[in-house]
């Protein structure tokens, strides 16, 4: 199985707080991967470094083979990394369909600035129907006219993974995706996943706090705890050793 | 040697003389990091502050003839405060939770507002060639020369003797004091004594109030400077104090001092040196005079750039943003496409009936201002593009309009070139200076893009206006700068009907293409990335290039605008026109109504230009009475009014950055869209639990 990405010792420091200290992870393709971990262990700021919102202070970060480390956020997100956030971060004055409007657009690279000028810059035919396609396949076709202001915390997510889906991922990732939805509505969004994921091939980075859904969702799994990574293998493995029973999920699942 | 000797009493002389302004500089830039510490408000409105201080204080001494005393209490001791604690009570208590730029946007406003509000208020006339004496008798007139290199003047010592007075006062009230113990911890971690329960609107009023005297205490001390009391120039301290602050990442105070006294320094060693080197190069010449004045400019703008904790301190523009919860965000628009047709109908309507009023009866006056409004409706486009699209509040749009304008002059009393051509490429060189200043610039957050074109346009006032072959420096102030009107084939734009037609062209044209931009690719991308930044860069859009365009394409419609206005008025008239204070009501007055809309930048112009003829004049009174004797006898109301409340106007935009006309439209639609739904279901719509607002700032 080819690597898609591989992040090597990465490190961050925040004012002398060590997020991570030399976290590596290495993601095959078309493989689901979940990172679990305490609040506050690091795992959004991972997150950040692969995708380069935060500069790393070592380490290096491979997509497919090629170093990105060095590369703005944009054009690893035009490589092929896509993201959801566990703070949303969706357009408030888009509708949910211009949402997936725009990352269609940018993931043709069509957009000209004379295209504008001439009035010629407005969502295609094409593009039209691959958005309803999505949102469709998201259950969000009733709501594609409306304003983000309008929907749930859970439709934002699922708008913040249509967005993601449209730029056509090589690997997603996944910041606490079902935070905010029920029980139904995060089974819903795991079967979603894996049939979009199993048409398309990408490979899926899940951090969650929901261990039904890890343990569900994904194949392998590692355990980040204070900025480092303490364990790695297959994600019943993982979830049934006795250090994270006792870090991360004693209080949840009390053992008799 | 004597040459060294020489040199280092040059350098001892430089720092005492730069001392006192330095010690001013340092007052303001101690007030200024104090609000925006305690209260997450960048205030722009410090040097109106400060301008109502010394307007008070020359009122009192001047006008009232009264003592010193008196008149330094009413105005610094009382007054200051009384205005700091107000501004706090009245609006800035209330945007706590609003972003940053927001709040900067508010100041702005008020800094337009306050000294205006003031003048009408207490019937204040500046006189020309005076300014008040200083707060001892005879300040200017006496000199001490304690080390017999350098003379103080009696207000040089004095001014001097208050800062460090005001200084150390700061220190012990920070050491000693309850409130002053909580006003530090506020400065230090807003968060975490938010968290603990501090009276956080106590402790906020407070600074205001203090730092306010602090502004009062530097407006009057630095007026006896200035040749004439004018708000523009106590504006231009603020951007001073600013850099002084910047130099100490606007958190820390003693920084903040030392930056003040920095700069004082700075700006005398310059003074001192230059000229010398000058002899033996030429080309420094010109910039000489000038240079001195921009040093804050330049420090204020490399710091931004390059201080990089200044950088992406998004979060530093408002310190409590974690702790309240996000400001409301706009939702997206929710049109009725039928309605808008109908009001673009009577709109059109409107505007026809007015074409053929001005048309066939309007005299050379009306055609004129009526002009200048279609004029400046294309330079207010600009502000759409950059403000209302891409979401950035740049303050140096009458730098760019200034160089279409300075474009025009040089290349047809240079070399005869063709008006129109001439236009454009001063549009194309104002493109090209927008896109290069938004390189080093690409990576700052809101408030300090808003800081560093500031930075831009006093550079460009300072230094550039008075080049020859830009400003036309000499030349252009012994001869003018005219400014032809163009020829094109067989139409003459000398007739000022053909003219006005030639400029509402221009106007239409370019609105027309800034509302295709705006359903285009870029104008998507720009509602993305104003929205969530990380967000549109999540899907391969690229920040930096949106920047570079939005500068580029604004720069070039606001000089467009620039070389309409200079043929308009035959000559370039850059202070009236375009100095940067001129362009900052711009802003204000585009914000205001309508950032997003042409119509916006339509009305915005239209109030710039007819507001006084028509409402304050009393046009409008004499048209309903039909008969110019019957305006009623309380008018004309002072032209001074359209700054106050188009200034005050500018409050709202932090509650809605849409603006004014937008906003009204948008509640119509959205009650409108509510009727017909509860209509539909026979039963309330159906909203789902409102999702916590999802971005971290409103989209400036
Ligand atoms: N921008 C930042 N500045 C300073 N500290 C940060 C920043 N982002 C995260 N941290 C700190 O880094 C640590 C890891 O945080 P985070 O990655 O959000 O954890 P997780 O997502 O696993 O809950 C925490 O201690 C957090 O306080
Ligand atoms: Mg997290």
């Amino acid at each position: 199985m080819s690597s898609v990405l591989k992040v090597t010792e990465a490190k961050k420091k925040f004012a002398g707080i060590v997020a991570l200290e030399d976290v590596s992870i290495d993601i095959g393709q078309g493989e689901r991967v979940g990172l679990i971990g305490p609040n506050g262990a690091g795992k959004t700021t991972f997150f950040n470094c692969m995708l380069g919102v935060l500069r790393m202070d070592g380490g290096t970060v491979e997509l497919e083979g090629r170093d990105v480390t060095r590369l703005p956020v944009y054009e690893r997100a035009r490589l092929g990394i896509g993201r959801t956030f566990q703070r949303i971060e969706l357009f408030p004055e888009s509708s949910v369909r211009d949402h997936l409007l725009v990352a269609e657009r940018v993931r043709r690279r069509t957009g000209r600035l004379w295209k504008d000028l001439l009035g010629l810059g407005r969502p295609t035919a094409e593009e039209l129907q691959r958005a309803d396609e999505v949102l469709e396949l998201l259950g969000l076709s009733h709501l594609g006219d409306q304003p983000i202001e309008r929907l749930s915390l859970g439709q934002c997510r699922l708008v913040e993974v249509g967005r993601a889906l449209m730029t056509e991922p090589k690997v997603l990732l996944l910041d606490e995706p079902s935070s905010g939805l029920d029980r139904a509505e995060t089974a819903a969004l795991a079967l979603t996943l894996k049939e979009v994921q199993a048409e398309q091939g990408f490979s899926i980075l899940l951090v969650d706090h929901d261990v039904e859904l890890v343990a569900d969702f994904t194949t392998r799994s590692y355990v980040l705890d204070f900025g480092r990574m303490i364990l790695e293998g297959p994600t019943r493995d993982v979830l049934a050793s006795p250090e994270v029973r006792a870090a991360y999920l004693g209080n949840l699942e009390p053992t008799p | 040697m004597v040459m060294a000797a020489g040199i280092g009493t040059d350098i001892f002389r430089a720092f005492l003389q730069g001392a006192p302004p330095g010690g001013v500089y340092a007052l303001i830039a101690l007030g200024f990091v104090l609000t925006y510490k305690t209260s997450g408000v960048f205030n722009l409105a410090f040097g109106a502050q400060a301008y109502v201080s010394a307007a008070m204080y020359f009122k009192c001494r001047t006008v009232w003839g009264w003592p010193i005393l008196p008149s330094f209490i009413v105005s610094v001791l009382i007054l200051a405060p009384a205005l700091g604690l107000l501004l706090e009570r009245l609006i800035f208590r209330y945007l706590r939770t609003a972003s940053a730029v927001a709040k900067l946007v508010v100041t702005i406003g008020l800094s337009v507002a306050i000294p205006n509000l003031f003048d009408i208020i207490l019937n204040f006339k500046a006189i020309a060639g005076r300014t008040p004496e200083g707060i001892v008798s005879n300040g200017a007139n006496v000199f001490y020369d304690p080390f017999g290199v350098y003379q103080f003047s009696r207000n040089e010592l004095v001014t001097m003797g208050i800062a460090v007075v005001a200084t150390l006062g700061l220190l012990a009230l920070f050491r000693f004091s309850a409130i002053g113990l909580q006003m530090r911890a506020v400065v230090e971690s807003p968060r975490m004594t938010e968290l603990n329960g501090v009276a956080a609107d106590r402790v906020s009023a407070f600074a205001w109030g203090l730092s306010s005297l602090f502004a009062g205490l530097a407006g009057v001390l630095i007026a006896p400077r200035f040749n004439t009391l004018a708000a523009a120039d106590f504006f231009y301290l603020v951007v001073v104090a600013i850099a002084a602050a910047a130099i100490g990442r606007l958190v820390s105070l003693p920084w903040a001092l030392v930056g003040g006294l920095g700069l004082g320094v700075l700006t005398a060693l310059i003074n001192t040196f230059l000229p010398r080197w000058s002899d033996s190069q030429t080309w420094l010449k010109p910039l000489q005079d000038n240079l001195a004045p921009a040093v804050p400019f330049v420090v204020l703008f490399i710091t931004l750039v390059f201080v990089p904790s200044l950088r992406r301190a998004k979060e530093q523009g408002d310190p409590l943003s974690d702790v309240d919860p996000p400001a409301r965000t706009l939702g997206a628009v929710v049109r009725d496409r039928r309605a808008t047709v109908i009001t673009s109908l009577i709109g059109f309507g409107v505007l026809a009936v007015i074409a053929l009023v001005v048309f066939t009866r309007a005299d050379q006056r009306w055609l004129f201002l009526i002009t200048q409004a279609a004029v400046l409706g294309t330079i207010f486009l600009s502000i759409t593009l950059i403000t209302g699209l891409a979401g950035q509040i740049s303050l140096c749009q009458g730098a760019f309009a200034a160089i279409g304008a300075f474009t025009v002059f040089q290349m047809v009393s240079r070399w005869g070139t063709s008006v129109i051509v001439a236009a454009l490429a001063g549009a194309v060189i104002a493109a090209v200076v927008g896109a290069v200043l938004s390189l080093p610039i690409r990576k700052l957050g809101g408030v300090w893009t808003a800081i560093a074109t500031l930075a831009f346009a006093y550079f460009f006032d300072a230094v550039i206006v008075k080049l020859p072959f830009a400003g036309g420096g000499q030349a252009s102030l012994i001869t003018g700068t005219n400014v032809p009107r163009p020829v094109i084939g067989p139409f003459d734009f000398k007739d000022d009907r053909a003219f006005l037609v030639l400029c509402v062209i221009v106007f239409a044209v370019i609105g027309v293409l800034v509302v295709q931009l705006r359903a285009g690719t870029f104008g998507r991308m720009w509602v993305a990335s104003r929205g969530s930044e990380v967000g549109a860069e999540s899907i391969g859009i690229s920040p930096a290039k949106l920047r570079l365009v939005a500068f580029a394409l604004s720069a070039f419609v606001a000089a467009l605008g620039g070389a309409l206005m200079a043929m308009l008025q035959k000559n370039v008239n850059y202070g009236t026109n375009f100095s940067p204070f001129v362009a900052l009501f711009w802003v204000v007055l585009v914000v205001t109504l309508s950032s997003r809309t042409v119509q916006g930048a339509a009305m915005a112009a239209a109030s710039f230009s007819l507001f006084d003829a028509i409402l304050l004049k009393g046009a409008i009174f004499a048209w309903l009475f039909r008969g110019a004797d019957r305006i009623p006898g309380f008018l004309p109301i002072s032209p001074k009014w359209v700054f106050v409340l188009f200034g005050l106007g500018a409050v709202q935009y932090a509650r809605h950055p849409e603006g004014i006309l937008e906003y009204s439209k948008r509640r119509q639609a959205a009650r409108a869209l509510e009727r017909r739904e509860r209509k539909l279901a026979k039963e309330p719509a159906v909203i789902e639990a409102p999702a916590p607002t999802p971005t971290e700032e409103p989209v400036p």
